[in-house]
């Protein structure tokens, strides 16, 4: 059974590579533009690893974090953004996310992300 | 008469009035010997045989009294004794009683009594001599004349001849009588009986008119003639003689003072008559009224004189002082007089040679004193600047005893230059301290004066040296001629001030903006006196200016990055993602990739060959490798405009840059000939404290700095003369580690200069690079390590990078 993937970003261009990206490399791959929908498919179903942008409209993928974990605890994060200045909170360390799980956009090469969603992810990036 | 040949012999023991008196007799023409005691009167006497008169004192202190001093001389030889007494009471008088005197004087009775008294004693002596002589011959000539008369009864003869003797007798008698230089009368019952001819003279009438004329002839009225009798008869009566002075008339009715006395003819029987005389003692009179006079003057003179005035004796001791004198110390004169403390034993001390010398005759300019004015109600003393002078002050004999000091209270003249020094020494310290070069030149320009820091800014050691270097008009400081006029056309103008920058040249030769601040002093009325003014360098102020509106403009351009980073980013990513699937699907042999070429009826390997056919591989290549170029200069300029996160270590800066100069020499590039090994290299090191820095970064700084000059040096051949050179300086500076790295290179024009810190200024010097140039070694520094940066350069003379960095890390 091939690995379930859910990517959560507003931009339809910055889904679609990944997406293709990691169903090549076999996974089975959801994409959301907004953290709600993401929140609603969990609802009902579940996934491996999540891809989440931080500025979102809507909820934002901080408080995705926090409510995802609430309803499917063990889930793996990527915080995938173009902001630098973001910094990990106590929520996001509760939630499993350390520092290596957050990888600023954009990143030379999609196996960056591949690796770190199959939990390897690349030290000093 | 004449005074000299006659010797007095003055028993006196004060030493004082003995002084006064033998001063006042020496200067008279009497020859003097002065005997301190009774006893030692008697042996001066014995030795002397030539004494003509006694002065006596009756109070000789020890010893014999004046009056048994006279009884034993008088015992020895008969002579004209005249008593002195302080006292007038009846037990001194009776003393004398019983000893022939011929005068009894008060002690202060005046000179002129003094003199009068020894003259007339010694004139009655002699006169009394004579008349003794006389009366021993008549007696003689008596007895002759009973024993001839005798004979005469028994012989009757002879008589013719006698008779003629005895007119004889009588003549010599008047021809002496008449020559005395002093009035002269026998009276019985106050009338004249004898007169001789001075009397005459001097009271103008002829003997006919006075004999048996009553005295009364001389007086004026009635009672003073009445007067002058009692007190006579009274003194002739107490006394056995009467001395007085009294006003007389002569004949025209002219009057003089006269000094009258009188004595019995026989002391048994005063009715016999008496033998007064008369001395006109106007001229001693008018002598002592001038002398009075002048005194007067002289007292007036110094009470109302404004300046101090006092009189001190050869000890120091205050004589006398004037009102002004008591109101410069707040002190009463007759508490002073006497004592020695007026002055303090160190002034006193210090005066002592002065006094000295005016007492020697010389008039004496004094010091400047400075004294603690005595206070006689105990309150606090208050200061008192004197200053003066000394004159000797003679007595009559000509020798100086006394001095008379006169003062010039100088208080206020001292307070003020006091003030004066302190305004002026406030004045050297701002001058001498200021940091600030000031300068003053005279109105052509020549140097009058400058402080130390304008020494230092120009780099002179003396103000001569200076003067030397500036020329006559100073001119030789202006690097620029037209800079100069454009100076002296102001200062020359109406405007006589000049404020604004010009180039100046150091002593070295070296140039630096000065920034100039001048004016004419005009005097007080108006004329142009002298150019003052204040010089600074301002380069370093303006390079600290151009460092603030760099670091402005740095933070706006870091706070634009980093808010237009995530906008970038995500189309960034966009692009470079795109184009990285693009390639995937094109070119990787993924099983998706067979399986879609087949489902549209081809081979993959037949749309692999067209995209390299057509290139396409490289246009996405070329695409997704320019997209990772554009973020990683977003990320680089986030990451410094940040700050910095990386760990500080205390490291030594002289061992990084050598590790920056390791990872230089790397550094060439075939095509351009560039090759770093070929720059000479100057290390100038200091000891340095460790500083703390982020090692890599401050790595990263020296080495943009180094190939950024590099490369400028190598884009210039370099001259046959000179090899192209990196010279590197470490100091260490208060609190902070500065580090200078210089090229000699071509150098860079001031815009240039401004802007070279700045992200994505190209200058054909910061060379391919990521765009960011020298603006990452700034953030390093400034934004990372609050340090400094920046740069001086010219064009042609090469550029020189300053770097400080703080030796403590701030919290």
């Amino acid at each position: 059974m091939p690995k379930k993937l859910l990517i959560i970003d507003d931009e339809e261009y910055i889904r679609l590579p990944i997406q293709d990206y990691f169903e090549d490399c076999g996974w089975d791959v959801d994409s959301f533009s907004s953290a709600e929908e993401a929140l609603e498919y969990l609802g009902a179903g579940t996934a491996d690893c999540v891809i989440v942008d931080m500025r979102l409209s809507g909820m934002s993928g901080l408080s995705f974090i926090e409510r995802a974990n609430e309803i499917r605890p063990g889930l793996r994060y990527i915080i995938y953004t173009g902001s630098v200045e973001f910094s990990i909170t106590e929520n996001l360390r509760m939630a499993g996310v350390s520092e290596e799980y957050i990888i600023n956009k954009p990143v030379d090469n999609l196996n960056v992300l591949l690796c770190a969603a199959e939990g390897n992810p690349v030290k000093g990036k | 008469m004449d005074n000299r040949n006659k010797k007095i012999l003055l028993i006196e023991d004060e030493n004082i009035t003995a002084t006064k008196n033998l001063a006042l007799l020496k200067k008279h023409g009497y020859s003097v010997v002065r005997a301190t005691s009774g006893e030692k009167a008697v042996e001066i006497f014995n030795l002397n045989s030539d004494i003509d008169l006694i002065l006596a004192d009756i109070e000789l202190g020890e010893g014999i009294d004046g009056t048994e001093a006279v009884k034993r001389i008088l015992e020895k030889r008969t002579i004209p004794v005249v008593f002195i007494s302080g006292y007038s009471s009846h037990e001194v008088i009776e003393k004398t009683e019983g000893i022939t005197s011929y005068g009894f004087i008060f002690k202060n009775g005046g000179d002129a009594i003094l003199l009068t008294s020894v003259k007339i004693a010694i004139r009655l002596f002699e006169a009394e001599k004579n008349i003794c002589k006389q009366k021993e011959e008549l007696e003689d000539t008596n007895e002759e004349m009973q024993a001839t008369m005798e004979e005469m009864e028994a012989i009757n003869s002879n008589l013719t001849e006698i008779q003629s003797e005895l007119l004889k007798s009588e003549s010599e008698f008047r021809s002496l009588f008449d020559s005395l230089l002093v009035g002269v009368g026998i009276l019985i019952d106050r009338r004249f009986k004898k007169v001789n001819n001075y009397l005459c003279r001097m009271t103008g009438f002829e003997e006919k008119e006075l004999l048996n004329a009553s005295t009364e002839i001389l007086y004026n009225d009635i009672t003073e003639f009445e007067r002058v009798g009692k007190e006579l008869y009274d003194m002739l009566q107490r006394d056995g003689h009467g001395v007085m002075e009294s006003l007389m008339r002569r004949k025209g009715g002219g009057m003089f003072d006269a000094l009258l006395t009188i004595g019995p003819l026989y002391p048994d029987n005063l009715a016999a008559g008496v033998c007064a005389t008369v001395t006109d003692i106007s001229e001693l009179k008018n002598t002592e009224n001038a002398l009075r006079e002048s005194e007067m003057k002289f007292k007036a003179v110094m009470e109302q004189s404004t300046l101090p005035m006092l009189i001190v004796n050869s000890r120091g001791g205050l004589v006398d002082a004037n009102l002004a004198w008591e109101r410069l110390w707040e002190y009463d004169k007759i508490e002073a007089i006497g004592r020695y403390n007026v002055l303090s034993d160190a002034q006193l001390h210090l005066l002592k040679p002065l006094i000295d010398k005016a007492l020697e005759g010389s008039p004496v300019d004094l010091p400047e004193l400075r004294y603690k004015r005595p206070s006689l109600n105990g309150d606090t003393d208050t200061s008192l600047w004197v200053t003066g002078r000394a004159y000797p002050l003679k007595d009559c004999d000509g020798k100086v005893s006394n001095v008379v000091i006169i003062i010039e209270d100088i208080t206020e003249r001292k307070r003020a230059e006091e003030a004066m020094r302190l305004s002026e020494e406030k004045f050297r310290n701002i001058f001498n301290n200021m940091t600030v070069g000031y300068f003053r030149t005279g109105i052509d320009g020549t140097l009058i004066d400058v402080n130390p820091a304008c020494l230092k800014i120009f780099g002179f050691e003396t103000f001569e040296e200076a003067k030397e270097f500036s020329g006559n008009t100073t001119e030789n400081v202006y690097v620029s001629e037209k800079e100069w006029n454009t100076v002296r056309d102001k200062m020359i103008t109406a405007e006589a001030s000049f404020i604004g920058n010009v180039m100046l040249r150091r002593k070295d030769g070296t140039e630096f903006k000065g920034g100039l601040n001048m004016r004419v002093v005009p005097s007080a009325e108006g004329q142009p006196l002298y150019i003052e003014g204040l010089v600074e360098d301002v380069t370093e102020r303006e390079r600290t200016q151009e460092m603030l509106i760099q670091s402005e403009k740095m933070i706006t351009v870091a706070g634009l990055a980093a808010g237009m980073a995530h906008e970038i980013n995500n189309p960034l990513g966009i692009i470079m993602q795109n184009a990285e699937n693009a390639l995937h699907r094109m070119l990787d042999d993924l099983p998706g990739n067979f399986e879609a070429a087949e489902s549209v009826g081809t081979d993959f390997q037949k749309i692999k060959d067209y995209a390299s056919a057509r290139r396409i591989d490289r246009y996405l290549t070329a695409v997704r490798d320019a997209g990772s170029r554009a973020a990683k200069i977003v990320a680089n300029m986030l990451k410094f405009s940040r700050g910095t996160e990386s760990k500080f270590d205390y490291l030594n800066i002289n061992n990084v840059i050598d590790k920056a100069l390791d990872l230089a020499s790397n550094d060439y590039d075939l095509k351009s000939n560039y090759d770093f090994r070929k720059i000479k290299i100057v290390k100038n090191y200091s000891d340095l404290p460790d500083v703390p820095c982020a090692e890599t970064q401050i790595e990263q700084v020296f080495l943009t700095i180094f190939k950024n000059s590099a490369h400028a040096m190598m884009r210039n051949k370099p001259d046959e003369s000179r090899e192209h050179s990196i010279r590197i300086s470490t100091f260490k500076d208060d609190g902070f580690v500065k580090i200078e790295v210089s090229d000699n290179g071509p150098g860079m024009d001031g815009s240039t200069r401004k802007r070279i810190f700045e992200p994505f200024f190209t200058s054909s010097i910061s060379g391919g690079g990521a765009g960011l140039g020298l603006s990452v070694p700034y953030y390093i520094i400034v934004t990372g390590h609050d340090g400094t940066i920046s740069v001086e350069s010219a064009p042609g003379k090469g550029s020189k990078f300053t770097i400080t960095l703080p030796v403590q890390r701030r919290e």
